[in-house]
């Protein structure tokens, strides 16, 4: 609203002069015969007035800024490589899983809705250890190698976890917290992105809708 | 009686009164009842005796640790110490509006109390009429979307979460939003004034005469508000920085921006009768920005971490904001045959010419930092991408402006109201360059490199020069009234701006952070100062626990950086600590204390340069402000005096109402 | 010239001079920490409200701090850096909005309004200057001079004007856009896909297998000169150093990448190639052991063997230590092996020298000679028995066996003794005192390789195994 110029009107009327402003307003307008400029203001404050309405209607649609962040670029996309040494020191290549369903999850063993979801990934990755069609691989975020150690100890699986020292891995796929967890397809493309926990059931039930067809 | 139903009679009332106000104020203007405008002022009494009813209510509330009153329960808790518990009442939504409405029925009152011998005056009425409409409308947001009292039934022993945890750990706090309410509130009433001129026609300098010293006091306000803001985040937030063209910071900026230019505007229009659209225009504009800054900070349309909680509130702000802003600008565009300026601009080498380009500059940062604000929502509703603008847009598009801005600081006041010749301006700006040319060569020697903060410091020193030596000339002719009164104060004013554009910077250009990881005795060495780190303890505060780390910045301290657990708050909270020092600050913030080490700290060190003068910078705005106010009429300086000598004919000059 | 004139001048002098000196200079270099800072400012946090990476305490925008860390530790452009968070996280992390598109408007738009703004204000002013003084420079009463001046030529005056500032505000709006609403400072060169550093580096690799030794040359240099430190670069560069012969110019090179980093295999790879090209077969065995304790890649073992590395520095070891016992004994009268600054391992490589020479007495006076001094010394005590036992009489068998139970006695584990003694053992008939030494062997962790392949050579387990 700021934005507008200054107006012609200042400028345009009678010459410069050193005597003390004029303080009769009514003299003012009188002393003026209009010049074919007088709807000069009008011209600036109808653009203007369509600006502000413009702005209000904006700021009157527009979504509540926290809604517009739980998207994820990388969907459809292939799978941000994973590749490292797991926290037991075996080499780790996300690529020798191709084939598989991958289950890509981010967590820290602090974080309390991690240990709530962790059984649900020990039941998803038990029931297809048979098959063997699906695999989970956890990212360790922001945590110590020691801490994960304890943390699979006391809560199960048996599932590589790679520590992502440099943020690589975390940054690759855009975690923005934890838990948070990626569906790899067989083909290597991200199909899901789990905000928070995800239960073995719900996995499955997403494999199976994305085997049986779009 | 309850504090809730005591509360809602309170705001029940001043919505009554308030609206009783519009209608006897209409009807009297309307000469339908000529005799009515006069009452109308007693209204004002009843409409700010609920106000205060309103926040005193609040405050027993509190205080007492009513947790049948929903705010109190939602906010208040037996923990939080006394000052912050009384600041609660601002700490979140509908408080906030409370305080909001307490100072506006404060300046309304003060209004009419000052001008009651022109109380049958029309444009009075009008005047009158807008605030009562201000009034009625946040009285009716209290009803409305931010009831702040509003019953609850606790269960026994229930005890509040306390305030954000943010909002209790700096004194800060607890200056911070009233000073700012009265700057953002007090533009309502020249915006009353510049609405009553418009309505009556009467478009002369009359009505920004009498505004004045209210438009001043405002903006002086409003000047401290955001610099105590700026402190504020810089002493809790950890992050090392106090500015980050956030959308609330910004929209607090905005307002300061068009009022800075009014300003300096509207002695163009009282000295000459120029630019009185723009004018009018700066008027509504600094209002309708401040209306608009609430609904940024309140609706959660825009990302920020000084946003109150999402509310419904929002649509009612915009509303109001579109009504300002389509009834202004309808009633500029009707009045605009009547609008006609007086005089013009002179020659662009005097004191108007500069303060046109003033005004351009001003309007230009004002233009950049709302489109760089709003922008994000503009691209999303035309294509439906999101995007952000944040640091690297305002500041790379704000630095011209900033510059040219404290170019013409240092020439404007050395400029004569009319065209001045070469030998006059060579005096008056000789001992101002000698000081930029020190200043520059100090700082050269002292290490600083670049373009651009070589380019403020030189600028700043010159504008800071021609202060001083306008000061001293005054000083020495007028003793301490050479220091009073707006056109000395201003380069007072003048002075405090220089500080705080040199030390942003400074600060901005030279800063140096490091995250250091230090074992218990450990020394690391940042930016030529050496952090050692003594230890932590843990330390029980009645309202939270704090894990305190005892640094030690080049032998001094110890600092206590700490990390606090609030109990009802999920994360833990940075409480950092700075040590500071007229040359530069080393501010620290723990990271974390890792579980791996158990001794360990994880350190954000910061250094950056200067940044005390951003806060003694604002001190002295806040002074000079201050100094502008003191009436200097009893001085026997009369309109026809001729200028005592051309030295002085700036000091002097605009000395007279 | 008066005073105050000269003042000026001096002014003038001095703040020009000084402004140039500091901004033409640039001062220290900027750091990689000062980089990623700056780079971290620019980006929004993710997960927070209005925050930027810089600002944000949460996990991931610390990951986010780290991860910009490495990238400009690696060298990597703004550029690159915004386009691999923009592909992880959507373009509203960058808070620079870009200069291309609907977004340029933001950086258009105020600069096209200010330049309009002030060209318009200065030509206003101007003209009325001028038309003023085409009015005789008074000041006119009444407005009409300046009325009757817009006429139709001062119309057509007035287009070209407005259209001129116009063309030059849209212009400087687009340069802005174009110059800001891209990162492209810090470290992006010009020049195609030659953006990064690790691409200047693959290209090198891709060029050295291609044999253009001299064009691989060149690209290395260009990454050191952007990061003299870049330990990558410069092994390579000192490894085709040394392949154009130039050693000591090599050796410069991969000194300077071990002090960097020490953990960086490929440097003590290529500085154990380098140092036994230079007849420094200590060297080469220690920066070769370095070698091997980082689990070396395939492309080093079949280098190792195109070099014949390993057994280059054992010949190189043996003739060294067999010419330094040598010049020590073939005096008329050695001094004792105590008062000579050899080892025991020396002497042991140079007996093996002289015992492959068929020259086993003297091979055997040397342990005497290390005995004499050391009488409990076991290597020289198993070292003594090998040889002896090696020559298969029962008599020196005995006398074998005796010095290497005397060996096992003073270290019970040690490997060689164990192994020497089986095949002693075997030789006497005594099968099961030899599988028990074989057994006490396999028992310890870290079988020397040599040991093994010895066993193997000479089908010891076959040998000892119960019929």
């Amino acid at each position: 609203m700021t934005g507008e110029p200054v107006d012609p009107q200042c400028h345009g009327g009678e010459p410069a002069d050193t005597a003390p402003a004029v303080t009769e307003p009514e003299l003012t307008g009188a002393a003026l015969p209009g010049r074919g400029r007088g709807r000069g203001a009008a011209w600036v404050a109808l653009p203007v007035a369509v600006a502000a309405v413009l702005l209000v209607v904006l700021l009157a649609t527009g979504d509540p800024a926290v809604q517009r962040r739980a998207r994820s670029p990388i969907l459809g996309d292939l799978a941000p490589a994973i590749v490292g040494t797991t926290t037991t020191g075996q080499p780790f290549d996300l690529d020798t899983l191709r084939g598989r369903w991958v289950v890509v999850n981010f967590f820290s063993t602090t974080c309390v809705p991690c240990i709530v979801e962790h059984p649900e990934l020990v039941a998803f990755s038990q029931s297809h250890a048979r098959t063997g069609d699906a695999a989970v691989v956890s990212v360790v975020f922001d945590d110590s190698a020691a801490n994960v150690k304890a943390f699979f100890a006391r809560n199960g699986g048996d599932w590589p976890v790679i520590a992502d020292g440099a943020g690589r891995v975390a940054v690759g796929y855009g975690v923005t917290g934890v838990p948070e967890s990626y569906l790899v397809a067989p083909s290597g493309l991200v199909v899901w992105k789990y905000l928070g926990g995800v239960t073995a059931a719900g996995l499955d039930s997403v494999i199976d809708r994305l085997l049986a067809g779009p | 009686m309850s504090n809730v139903e005591l509360g809602a009679i309170a705001v029940t009332v001043g919505l009554t009164a308030s609206i009783g106000g519009v209608v006897t104020t209409t009807l009297g203007l309307a000469r339908i009842m000529p005799g009515w405008l006069r009452p109308a002022r007693g209204l004002v009494a009843v409409t700010a005796a609920a106000a205060v009813a309103a926040f005193v209510v609040m405050e027993r509330a509190l205080i007492t640790r009513d947790f049948t009153v929903k705010y109190v329960a939602d906010n208040g808790s037996s923990a939080t110490p006394a000052v912050f518990n009384f600041a609660t009442l601002w700490g979140a939504l509908e408080g906030s509006i409370l305080l909001w409405t307490l100072v506006l029925c404060g300046f309304v009152t003060a209004v009419t109390v000052k001008f009651r011998a022109r109380a049958d005056d029309p444009v009075m009425g009008w005047a009158l009429l807008v605030l009562f409409a201000v009034c009625a409308f946040f009285f009716a947001l209290m009803v409305g979307p931010a009831q702040p009292f509003v019953g609850v039934q606790p269960l026994p022993g229930y005890d509040g979460p306390g305030p954000n945890p943010l909002l209790q750990n700096h004194i800060l706090m607890a200056f911070h939003p009233p000073i700012l309410y009265l700057g953002y509130v007090g533009f309502t009433v020249p915006f009353a004034f510049a609405i009553a001129a418009l309505a009556t026609g009467r478009l002369g300098e009359d009505w920004l005469r009498a505004t004045r010293r209210w438009t001043v006091t405002a903006w002086g306000f409003l000047s401290l508000g955001i610099v105590l803001g700026a402190w504020w985040s810089y002493e809790t937030l950890g992050w090392g920085g106090y500015w980050a063209w956030d959308p609330v910071e910004n929209a607090s900026l905005l307002p300061w921006l068009t009022g800075t230019a009014y300003l300096h505007s509207a002695v163009m229009q009282e000295r000459r009768g120029l630019m009185r659209v723009w004018n009018l225009s700066l008027v509504i504009a600094t209002f309708s920005l401040t209306i608009l800054g609430t609904f940024l900070t309140r609706s959660g349309v825009l990302l920020s971490v000084h946003s109150f909680t999402e509310s419904g509130i929002g649509p009612a702000i915009l509303g109001f904001f579109a009504v300002v802003v389509v009834v202004s600008l309808a009633l500029i565009a009707v009045r605009g045959d009547q609008l006609r300026a007086p005089g013009r601009i002179g020659s662009p080498l005097s004191r108007q010419g500069a303060f046109l380009a003033n005004n351009v500059a001003f309007a230009a940062f004002a233009f950049v930092v709302l489109l760089g604000t709003v922008f994000p929502l503009v691209v999303e509703a035309v294509d439906g991408r999101t995007i952000s603008v944040g640091n690297p847009y305002f500041d790379r598009m704000t630095r011209p402006v900033g510059l040219v801005l404290l170019f013409l600081m240092a020439v404007a006041p050395v400029l004569g109201w009319d065209r001045v010749g070469k030998e006059v301006l060579s005096r008056r700006l000789v001992v101002p360059a000698w000081v930029s040319a020190a200043t520059l060569v100090v700082a050269v020697a002292a290490g600083a490199r670049g373009w651009a903060p070589l380019l403020a410091f030189g600028l700043g020193a010159l504008a800071a020069g021609t202060a001083l030596h306008r000061l001293a000339l005054a000083v020495r002719r007028y003793r301490w009234r050479g220091l009073v009164g707006r056109t000395n104060a201003g380069m007072i004013v003048h002075l405090g701006v220089v500080c705080i554009a040199v030390a942003f910077a400074a600060s901005q250009s030279y800063v140096r952070q490091g995250e250091l990881s230090l074992a218990p005795g450990q020394t690391a060495v940042l930016a030529g100062h050496e952090i050692t780190f003594v230890g932590s303890e843990i330390v029980d505060h009645s309202n939270r626990v704090e894990r305190v780390a005892h640094v030690l910045v080049d032998g001094a301290g110890p600092y206590g950086p700490a990390l606090a657990s609030y109990p009802f708050a999920s994360q833990t909270i940075g409480i950092p600590s700075v040590r500071s020092t007229l040359i530069d600050d080393v501010a620290l913030a723990v990271l974390s204390f890792p579980e791996s080490d158990s001794d360990g700290v994880v350190l954000r060190v910061t250094v950056q340069p200067l940044v005390a003068w951003l806060w003694i910078g604002g001190i002295v705005m806040a002074a000079g402000t201050a100094m502008a106010l003191v009436s200097v009429r009893s001085r026997p300086v009369t309109r026809s005096e001729p200028e005592p000598v051309p030295e002085l004919e700036v000091a002097v000059g605009e000395q007279k109402p | 010239m008066n005073r105050r004139t000269l003042s000026w001048i001096v002014v003038a002098v001095v703040v020009v001079g000084a402004y140039l000196y500091g901004a033409l200079d640039d001062g220290p270099p900027r750091t990689n920490a000062d980089r990623a800072h700056a780079l971290a400012q620019g980006f929004a946090c993710p997960v927070c409200a209005g925050q930027s990476v810089a600002e944000s305490d949460v996990p991931v925008a610390r990951e986010i701090r780290r991860q910009i860390a490495v990238w400009v530790d690696e060298g990597r452009s703004d550029g690159y850096i915004r386009d691999q968070l923009v592909a992880a996280y959507e373009a509203d992390i960058d808070y620079n909005p870009s200069g291309s598109g609907l977004t340029s408007l933001v950086w258009i738009l105020p600069v096209v309004a200010g330049v309009g703004v002030v060209g318009g204000l200065v030509v206003m002013l101007w003209g009325r200057r001028d038309a003023g003084r085409a009015g005789g420079g008074e000041r006119a009463s009444d407005p009409v001079p300046e009325t009757d001046a817009v006429t139709a030529a001062g119309r057509s005056q007035l287009a070209v004007t407005v259209t001129v500032i116009v063309v030059i505000a849209v212009t400087a709006g687009l340069i802005v856009a174009r110059s800001s609403g891209s990162r492209s400072t810090g470290d992006s060169i010009t020049g195609g896909i030659r953006e990064t550093t690790r691409e200047l580096l693959f290209e090198a690799q891709q060029i050295v297998a291609s044999g253009d030794i001299d064009a691989a040359v060149g690209i290395y240099d260009e990454v050191l000169d952007r990061q003299p430190s870049n330990v990558e670069a410069l092994t390579y560069r000192g490894w085709l150093t040394a392949r154009s012969g130039d050693l000591d110019a090599a050796v410069a090179y991969l000194e300077e990448a071990i002090e960097i980093d020490p953990d960086y295999s490929d440097a003590h790879l290529f500085r154990s190639i380098v140092a036994i090209d230079q007849d420094d077969p200590l060297r080469a065995e220690a920066e070769l052991a370095i070698f091997d304790s980082f689990d070396p890649p395939a492309f080093a073992q079949s280098l190792i063997d195109a070099a014949e590395l390993r057994p280059r520095i054992l010949r190189a070891r043996q003739e060294a230590a067999l010419a330094a016992v040598d010049a020590v004994v073939s005096e008329a009268d050695p001094v004792a092996f105590a008062d000579t600054s050899l080892v025991v391992r020396d002497v042991a490589l140079a007996a093996e020298q002289l015992a492959a020479a068929s020259r086993l007495l003297d091979a055997v006076g040397l342990f005497d000679w290390v005995l004499a001094s050391h009488p409990d010394d076991v290597e020289a005590l198993t070292g003594w028995g090998w040889l002896v036992a090696r020559t298969g009489d029962a008599e020196l068998l005995d006398a074998a066996v005796a010095r290497l139970d005397r060996a096992l006695v003073l270290d019970p584990g040690y490997p060689y003794a164990l192994v020497y003694r089986a095949f002693a053992l075997n030789q006497q008939g005594d099968k099961e005192a030899a599988r028990a030494d074989l057994t006490a062997f396999d028992a310890a962790e870290d079988p020397p390789a040599d040991l093994v392949r010895l066993i193997d050579t000479f089908n010891l387990r076959q040998n000892l195994s119960p019929p």
